[in-house]
C-alpha cells in the first residue's frame, strides 16, 4: 500500500459532476485548508496480494457479524443496543425470516504491514457508494487503462438485486431518501441504487421519505400515486425509523412490506456489535478490543456513541492524542474500543471502506483525513492495482 | 497434500482468474446516468425502469373497486365509532347534569364548516384541520380528523375526546403550528382541503427544512 500523487484529469471537475458528484462539501487537508471532496491528485496503490488478503478478511468479518446477530437474537441482548423494547420481537422475526440484505461497508484500519482491523460497520445506510463504484472506476480507465481496481460494485449490486427479486412478491421497488438532507448526497446514492435495481429488471420508483403515505384505512404504505408500496429501499437509518411517527407502522408492515436494508441490520449498524464481536472472537486479528459502557482494561481508547454517524461525538483518550468531536449522539450509550490510530501516509490518514454486496466482498473506497477521526471533512481518493 | 489445498478460499487461486473476478470487463457499457433531468420513466433492456415522484406533480391513480369498498367500510366504521362515542358522551352529560345541576349552557347555534359551504366560485382557500394541544395552541393534524367526522358546534369537530376545527388559508405540515390563516372561513371563497383522504404523509423522515441525512 502506497500513497502517490498524480496530475488530475484536466476537466476532472466536470467529469465527476456529470457522473453524479454534485454534493462534495469541501474536505480539509492536514493544515486545515480546503481541498476538494473528490481529490484525484492523490491515489493509493495496492498489490493484488494485499487486495486478495483484504477480500478474505472482509468476507470473514461479514460472516462473524452474521454470527453475532444470531447470538444477540438468541440471547435477547437488545438492551445493550439501546433499542426500544417494542422493536425486539420484530427484529428477531426479521432475522429468522432472513429478510434480504443488499449491501454494507466495513471501515477498516489498514497500513499494508499488519492485518486490517474493523473500526466499524456501516451495515444499514452506507454512502460514498457512487464514488467507489463509478467515479474511481472511470478515473482508473482514463488514467491507468491497463490497471485493475478492487471494484465489482456495480455488477455485484445488479446481480444481488436479481437474486433479491426472486425473494420478493413483486418486481416493483420504491427507493426513498430524506429530503431534509441538504447536500443531495443521500438522494444521489439512492438514485444510484435505483439504477442498479432497474438494470436488474425491477420497476423502480424514487420519492422522498417525507412523501411516503400511510393509509390508515387499508393499513398500508402508499406512494404519491397512492399505489401500495411492496418493497422499500430506504437510505434512512433504522434507529430513526423506529423513532419516527410511522415507525410502528413500518415495523408492523413487515413482512408484507419489505424494507431494505432489513430490520435485523439495526443490530449491525450499532456500535454495540463491536463489543459483541470481541466477546465472541477475543484476540481475533481483524478485531480491536471493545467493550460496552466501560473501558475495562483499556487505558487508550476511542469512545463512540452506539448510534453515532459521520465521526460525531467521538472521544479519543491516550497516545498523547486526546481529542473529542462534537455532535448530537450518545443518548443510548457508548462503546469503548482500543485506540489504534489510523496510519499516516505523508501527512494524511486513510481509512479503508470495504464494500460487501450480498455475502461477497465487492470493492474499496478510501477516505483521508488530517486528523484521527474520519468525519465529513474527509476527502475521497481513488486507488489502483498495477499489473505485475 | 498439494500446496494449495490447505489455504483459505481466495488466497491460493491463480492470479489471472482472480483479476478477472475483481475487475470489471473493460469494454463494458454503463447505462446512462439518470440523474440528469429526466421526468419520464427510463426503460432498461432487462425490463426494469426508473421513475421519480414528487409531491407537486404526481397525481394519485384511481382506486380499484376493492379499495373503494375497503375505504367505505373504514369510513362506516369510523362513523359508528363516532356515533357510539357521541352517544356515550350524551349519556355522560346527562349524568353530569344530574350531578352538577344546571350545567353549563353551550351555544347551540352551530356553524357547519362543511366543504363547499361557501362555494361561490371566488378565490380558493385551503383549509387545514387543526387540534388544540394542551396549551391551547393549534397543531395541524391530518384532514381526515375533520372530514370523516360529524361537525359539531361552532365549527368544531369532536373525535376521540379531542376537538378539531379548520384553519383557513394557513400553511404548514402535519405536526406543526399553522402559519397565518384564520379560524373563520373567508366569505365567498372556495374552500378545499389538500386531501380529504385517510392517507397521512410526513410520518417518516425529517421535520426540519435542512439538516443531516441518514447516510454514513
Amino acid at each position: 500500500m502506497k500513497r502517490l500523487t498524480t496530475q488530475p484529469r484536466p476537466n476532472w471537475r466536470s467529469i465527476v459532476e456529470s457522473q453524479g458528484l454534485v454534493y462534495g462539501t469541501p474536505a480539509r487537508d492536514a493544515r486545515g485548508a480546503d481541498r476538494p471532496y473528490w481529490d484525484e491528485s492523490v491515489y493509493y496503490e495496492f498489490d493484488m496480494d494485499e487486495i486478495l488478503a483484504l477480500e478474505a478478511d472482509v468476507e470473514l468479518l461479514h460472516s462473524m457479524c452474521l454470527n453475532a446477530v444470531e447470538q444477540v437474537v438468541l440471547m435477547d441482548r437488545y438492551a445493550d443496543f439501546g433499542l426500544p423494547e417494542w422493536s425486539w420481537q420484530p427484529i428477531a422475526e426479521s432475522w429468522r425470516r432472513s429478510d434480504p440484505h443488499v449491501y454494507g461497508r466495513f471501515d477498516l484500519r489498514y497500513d499494508g504491514r499488519r492485518p486490517a482491523v474493523l473500526l466499524e460497520y456501516n451495515a444499514d445506510t452506507p454512502t460514498t457508494l457512487l464514488e467507489a463504484a463509478i467515479l474511481q472506476w472511470y478515473w482508473l480507465k482514463d488514467k491507468f487503462p491497463n490497471d485493475d481496481q478492487w471494484n465489482s460494485l456495480h455488477e455485484q449490486l445488479v446481480d444481488r438485486w436479481k437474486m433479491v427479486r426472486d425473494l420478493l412478491p413483486s418486481d416493483e421497488l420504491h427507493f426513498t431518501w430524506s429530503g431534509v438532507e441538504s447536500t443531495g448526497e443521500d438522494q444521489i446514492t439512492t438514485t444510484y441504487m435505483q439504477e442498479t435495481a432497474a438494470e436488474a429488471g425491477f420497476q423502480t420508483v424514487g420519492l422522498m421519505i417525507e412523501d411516503i403515505g400511510w393509509d390508515s384505512a387499508l393499513e398500508r404504505f402508499v406512494d404519491l400515486e397512492e399505489s401500495e408500496i411492496h418493497t422499500m429501499f430506504k437510505l434512512h437509518p433504522w434507529e430513526w425509523v423506529l423513532e419516527d411517527e410511522f415507525g410502528r407502522h413500518v415495523v408492523s408492515s413487515l413482512p408484507q412490506t419489505m424494507w431494505i436494508e432489513p430490520l435485523w441490520k439495526t443490530l449491525l449498524s450499532n456500535k454495540a456489535i463491536l463489543a459483541v464481536l470481541w466477546e465472541m472472537y477475543p484476540g481475533h486479528p481483524n478485531l480491536l478490543p471493545a467493550y460496552l459502557d466501560d473501558p475495562h482494561e483499556l487505558t487508550e481508547y476511542v469512545r463512540k456513541p452506539k448510534l453515532g454517524r459521520e465521526g460525531a461525538n467521538i472521544t479519543i483518550v491516550g497516545g498523547g492524542m486526546d481529542t473529542a468531536t462534537g455532535g448530537v449522539y450518545g443518548e443510548e450509550g457508548f462503546v469503548y474500543q482500543l485506540l489504534d490510530p489510523l496510519p499516516q501516509f505523508d501527512d494524511m490518514r486513510p481509512a479503508l471502506g470495504a464494500w460487501i454486496v450480498g455475502d461477497s466482498s465487492a470493492g474499496l473506497g478510501i477516505r483521508e483525513t488530517g486528523g484521527l477521526v474520519t468525519d465529513d471533512g474527509a476527502a475521497f481518493v481513488p486507488h489502483r492495482i498495477p499489473p505485475k | 497434500m498439494g500446496s494449495e489445498e490447505g489455504l483459505p478460499p481466495g488466497s491460493g487461486e491463480p492470479e489471472g482468474d482472480k483479476t478477472q473476478r475483481i475487475g470489471r470487463p473493460a469494454d463494458e457499457q454503463k447505462p446512462p446516468l439518470a440523474w440528469s433531468e429526466q421526468d419520464e420513466s427510463t426503460q432498461y433492456t432487462s425490463g426494469g425502469s426508473v421513475e421519480y415522484q414528487d409531491a407537486s406533480t404526481t397525481r394519485p391513480k384511481p382506486p380499484t373497486p376493492a379499495e373503494l369498498r375497503a375505504r367505505e367500510k373504514f369510513a362506516q366504521k369510523q362513523r359508528e365509532i363516532e356515533e357510539a362515542r357521541l352517544e356515550a358522551e350524551a349519556n355522560r352529560r346527562k349524568r353530569n347534569r344530574r350531578l352538577i345541576g344546571a350545567g353549563v349552557a353551550v351555544g347551540v347555534v352551530g356553524v357547519v364548516a362543511g366543504l363547499g359551504y361557501w362555494a361561490l366560485s371566488a378565490p380558493s382557500v385551503t383549509a387545514q384541520c387543526v387540534r388544540d394541544d394542551q396549551n391551547g395552541q393549534p397543531v395541524i393534524v391530518p384532514d381526515s380528523y375533520c372530514t370523516d367526522h360529524t361537525a359539531g358546534l361552532n365549527g368544531f369537530f369532536f373525535f376521540g375526546g379531542h376537538q378539531y376545527r379548520y384553519y383557513y388559508g394557513s400553511s404548514g405540515s402535519i405536526g406543526q403550528r399553522p402559519t397565518g390563516g384564520t379560524t373563520t372561513a373567508p366569505k365567498g371563497a372556495t374552500i378545499t382541503t389538500k386531501s380529504g383522504t385517510t392517507i397521512q404523509r410526513g410520518g417518516l423522515g425529517g421535520k426540519f427544512s435542512s439538516g443531516k441525512g441518514g447516510g454514513s
